[in-house]
């Protein structure tokens, strides 16, 4: 009985996942699938957590604070979002048998994982789930050490602008569960469920309504997923660890932004706006993101504006590398100015 | 400036997978001469980007230790879209081949290859409970608390690496012991002149990591029990290492309580 809770939050999750996802096609004017608006809904979903966070953490906040501010913000959510999601009729493009059998492998997958035991590097289990569990024992915003529970006399420069772990904090001070539950079982089987919804969205991208395909697509990339096990590959840092704020970043914001990129050298001249969206989410999700985002960016439209010989893209480029200077500043200055 | 960096982490990022690294450049370069404009946009074009840019030493040596990447540096490879790439092929492949044991071929004999390489079912453990940590962390956690009654934090001291679950579950239990003692500092403990100077330093932590984490115990036994005394812990959690609980109780620490693998000292 004890896991009900935490297994439910996942659908709570995902809900309010996918209201932020129908506010943002509302506010961008944008028909999108239902796992396209889960999938950008989450990237908006963390930058409204991200705005809500950052001062009250910088101030030394509570935790208690943070987590009224935090209801008002989802309550808002749910208003706009239904309301949205009412006044538009949602349409499903795919057939339901293949729907069905999307559904049916991600959660087998998810299961799957949510039968391990094991975690590979226990020092960083112990920051992403210690932070979330001293923040609640001590009702602040990770101003105590994970390791030690010590107050801390500054903020790390890796870990400041990051604000998953607290989004964990608030959910266990607002349904009163521990922290290795919230953290292991809910955020973990989101992450997983987030990444394979993404992939489900490239397999529409590269073989469009024909259903086997993107069904072998599916099964072939978690096969390989599942195969492809290492200390350092993305699969293993999803699989293993997939509450840590890497796994976000070497799985959810990559392949979100690579999604995003595809679709823009496609010929979607608009799409370039959820591609800031995932830039300015990016860096309260994983700081690594401040090299990746722009890094995968210029990968992308730099050679696309070359071989197109369309110059003028540029300026989209810079768009969605543009959020990344000011996480950039401030990491740089608290590292060497501290 | 390294200019091994960038080809170091990458063999290490595919340490063991070195098949699955050399399929996806295999694939790279099919698309390169095969394939469409657009699949090429998409897969071939970033990848050489990437390869005169991120991944060229001669850039990313000088401002890597900068921009904090040197730790970090294998993640620079997480922007190649390997799996993606090679299950796209597959798929497209299949997808494209008229005769049906053509496609059931190229089916089996990619779940063939892939399925020789490093499982993730080899590593996973079976969890001990709901919160998916051992057992026996919950155990001292509990045994703690019967041991210390009243409300308030546990100070203690964490012998071994994996009582740090213990703080995952329980954040009144304190540790002393830091991350950059336990972890960051790797001290040379064959080098005695070291040990000894970390003695004479008189750093309490160090000190305390050293005989914790290493076994080493210095000559002058007031060494330690002066840097335990300082920092003031309830509570050791010793492994069941006997010469470590001979120099505790040398000390005139008292075992209080124990599990299979740790032994609990009051200080």
């Amino acid at each position: 009985m004890e896991l009900l809770l935490p297994i439910l939050l996942i659908a709570v999750y995902l809900f309010l996942f996918y209201l932020c996802g129908v506010i943002l096609c509302h506010g961008l004017g944008r028909k999108e699938s239902i796992p396209f608006k889960i999938v950008y809904g989450y990237f908006l979903y963390f930058l409204l957590f991200f705005a809500v966070t950052i001062i009250p953490k910088a101030l030394k906040a509570s935790l208690t604070f943070l987590s009224v501010l935090w209801v008002i913000v989802v309550c808002l959510i749910l208003i706009f979002g239904i309301r949205f999601l009412i006044s538009e009729r949602e349409t499903i493009n795919a057939g339901k048998g293949y729907i069905g059998i999307t559904l049916l492998l991600i959660f087998l997958m998810t299961a799957l994982l949510n039968t391990n035991g094991d975690y590979i590097t226990i020092w960083d289990a112990a920051y992403y789930i210690g932070d979330v569990n001293t923040s609640v024992y001590t009702d602040s915003i990770s101003a105590y050490d994970p390791y030690t529970g010590a107050k801390l006399s500054s903020f790390t420069p890796d870990y400041f602008l990051e604000v998953l772990q607290n989004h964990s904090a608030v959910v266990c001070r607002l349904f009163h569960i521990p922290a290795l539950l919230e953290v292991r079982t809910t955020l973990f089987s989101v992450n997983i469920i987030l990444f394979y919804t993404i992939i489900v969205l490239f397999s529409g991208m590269f073989f469009e309504d024909r259903e086997k395909q993107r069904t072998l697509f599916l099964v072939l990339f978690m096969f390989f997923d599942l195969f492809t096990y290492n200390l350092h590959t993305r699969s293993q840092i999803l699989l293993m660890r997939g509450y840590e704020g890497k796994a976000v970043a070497a799985n959810i914001i990559i392949f979100g932004l690579l999604y995003i990129l595809f679709r823009y050298i496609e010929g979607e001249d608009d799409i370039w706006k959820v591609g800031v969206l995932v830039s300015m989410a990016s860096f309260g999700l994983n700081m690594t993101s401040i090299l990746l985002v722009p890094a995968l960016t210029a990968a992308v439209l730099i050679p696309h504006m070359i071989v197109t010989a369309k110059y003028d893209r540029l300026r989209y480029a810079i768009y969605i590398v543009l959020p990344m200077v000011f996480p950039g500043v401030m990491y740089l200055g608290m590292k060497y100015l501290r | 400036m390294d200019l091994t960096l960038t080809y170091d982490a990458l063999t290490q990022a595919f340490e063991s997978l070195k098949v699955y690294f050399l399929i996806y450049c295999l694939c790279v370069v099919l698309i390169f001469l095969l394939g469409k404009s657009l699949d090429r946009e998409r897969f071939v074009y970033p990848v050489i980007f990437l390869v005169l840019t991120l991944y060229n030493p001669i850039l990313v040596s000088p401002i890597a230790e900068t921009i904090g990447l040197l730790p970090r540096i294998r993640r620079i490879y997480w922007l190649l879209p390997v799996t993606l790439l090679i299950v796209y092929l597959i798929v497209r492949v299949v997808s494209e081949a008229g005769s049906a044991v053509f496609k059931v071929a190229v089916i089996l004999a990619a779940l063939l290859i892939a399925g020789s390489w490093n499982n993730y079912f080899e590593n996973r453990k079976t969890p001990e409970n709901i919160y998916k940590i051992s057992d026996e962390s919950i155990l001292v956690s509990e045994k703690l608390h019967e041991l210390s009654p009243q409300d308030g934090d546990i100070m203690v001291v964490f012998s071994d690496d994996r009582l740090q679950e213990i703080r995952m579950y329980d954040a009144s239990v304190r540790n002393i012991l830091r991350r950059k003692d336990l972890l960051n500092w790797q001290p040379d403990v064959e080098d005695e002149e070291y040990v000894r100077e970390v003695y004479a330093s008189g750093k309490t932590n160090r000190i305390i990591t050293l005989f914790v984490k290493y076994g080493c115990v210095p000559e002058d036994i007031t060494i330690l029990s002066d840097a335990l005394e300082k920092k003031d812990p309830d509570y050791l959690i010793c492994d069941k290492d006997s010469m470590k609980m001979m120099t505790l109780e040398d000390m005139g620490a008292r075992k209080v309580s124990e599990t299979d693998s740790f032994a609990i000292y009051e200080i």
